[in-house]
């Protein structure tokens, strides 16, 4: 799911924001009503909290980062250096949007 | 009553029973472990490292999400699940589970559910968080008891004489929110950190430091001057 294919995940209902950014926090190309920059190095910083983590513990590669709440969810691929952020609601649809990153 | 080590202890255990669980811990905000239980490899020293690594993740998915409910981490060779417990006694806490690649995430789930459930009740029960340290270990490394005294400084304390207000703290981290961002939050604690103290023992002599350090965390030099004009007129005005 590259910078080409964001537009076909805005496209989902259930996706209400994306975002694309590189593995420092740097915006590539952002979806819908967010402010793209922020939320690009927020999850910038997220991703590099989250290897750290898995390093310690010896998990190898981090591959993709979900989170639930009661209105929302959120999903961020990591595909080499390059991060894909998808705000999900409801976040029952989380599962499908997955599915979608599954098989592009 | 507080909950004992082997309250705490046993309700980890029904999680670590689950197939493809390697390790289950529960920290507070400030990163520090409050009770562990996990295979031989997952020492105390490894586990306080964990959970300082994912309570700066938890602080980030919280700028974007306060209300979370669970964290889920796919890596190449397992997955690292959160689950969040709330705000117990002031200090927000979290259950964190490592898993290898063999773990039924719904299995996983239903069993990390019950153990949240249990564990809520059990801080809730009237232990503070740094009452639920001394259900560690006993033979805790010297170098890893300073590690956690330093993180209970950080998480707050009483406030000191020539401390700045409450008021004036959050008038400074509001003006650098204006020019690093939805970060500022993160940043502004880590700063905190770094020169050893806390939102409410920072005091006036210090505040010229803390400056220079925030400023220094912004990437462009004319923004820092800018955050730098934008305090000295605040501090002109409010004379803090």
């Amino acid at each position: 799911m590259l910078m080409a294919d964001l537009k076909s995940l805005s496209k989902l209902p259930e996706v209400k924001s994306a975002v694309l950014c590189n593995a420092c926090g740097s915006l590539l190309e952002s979806m819908g009503e967010l402010e793209g920059e922020s939320v690009a190095a927020v999850i910038g910083f997220l991703t590099g909290a989250m290897a750290r983590a898995g390093d310690h513990v010896g998990l190898g590669t981090l591959r993709r980062i979900a989170w639930t709440g009661q209105a929302q969810a959120c999903l961020v691929v990591v595909q080499g250096d390059t991060v894909t952020t998808a705000f999900v609601a409801p976040p029952t649809a989380l599962s499908a949007v997955e599915k979608v990153f599954d098989a592009s | 009553m507080p909950p004992s080590g082997t309250d705490m202890q046993t309700i980890l255990q029904a999680t670590l029973d689950v197939a493809g669980v390697g390790a289950a811990i529960v920290f507070d905000d400030t990163g520090r472990l409050v009770c562990h239980r996990g295979h031989a490899i997952y020492d105390q020293a490894l586990c306080e490292q964990l959970g300082a690594s994912l309570a700066k993740a938890v602080d980030a998915v919280e700028l974007q999400h306060e209300e979370w409910e669970t964290i889920s981490a796919r890596y190449s060779d397992g997955k690292l699940i959160l689950r969040n417990l709330g705000s117990i006694g002031g200090s927000g806490h979290v259950l964190a589970v490592v898993a290898d690649a063999s773990l039924n995430l719904a299995f996983a789930t239903v069993a990390i559910r019950v153990a949240a459930n249990k564990l809520k009740k059990a801080l809730g029960g009237g232990a503070s968080s740094s009452a639920l340290s001394g259900t560690l270990p006993a033979d805790v490394p010297a170098q890893s008891s300073a590690t956690l005294a330093r993180s209970s400084s950080i998480l707050g304390g009483e406030p000191v004489a020539g401390a700045v207000e409450r008021a004036a703290v959050q008038d400074l981290l509001a003006i650098y929110t204006n020019y690093l961002g939805p970060a500022a939050k993160l940043v502004f604690k880590q700063q905190l950190a770094a020169l050893g103290v806390t939102s409410r023992t920072l005091r006036r002599s210090q505040v010229d430091e803390f400056v220079a350090l925030l400023a220094a965390k912004i990437p462009v030099a004319v923004r820092q001057r800018e955050f730098g004009a934008a305090i000295r007129e605040y501090r002109e005005r409010t004379l803090i």
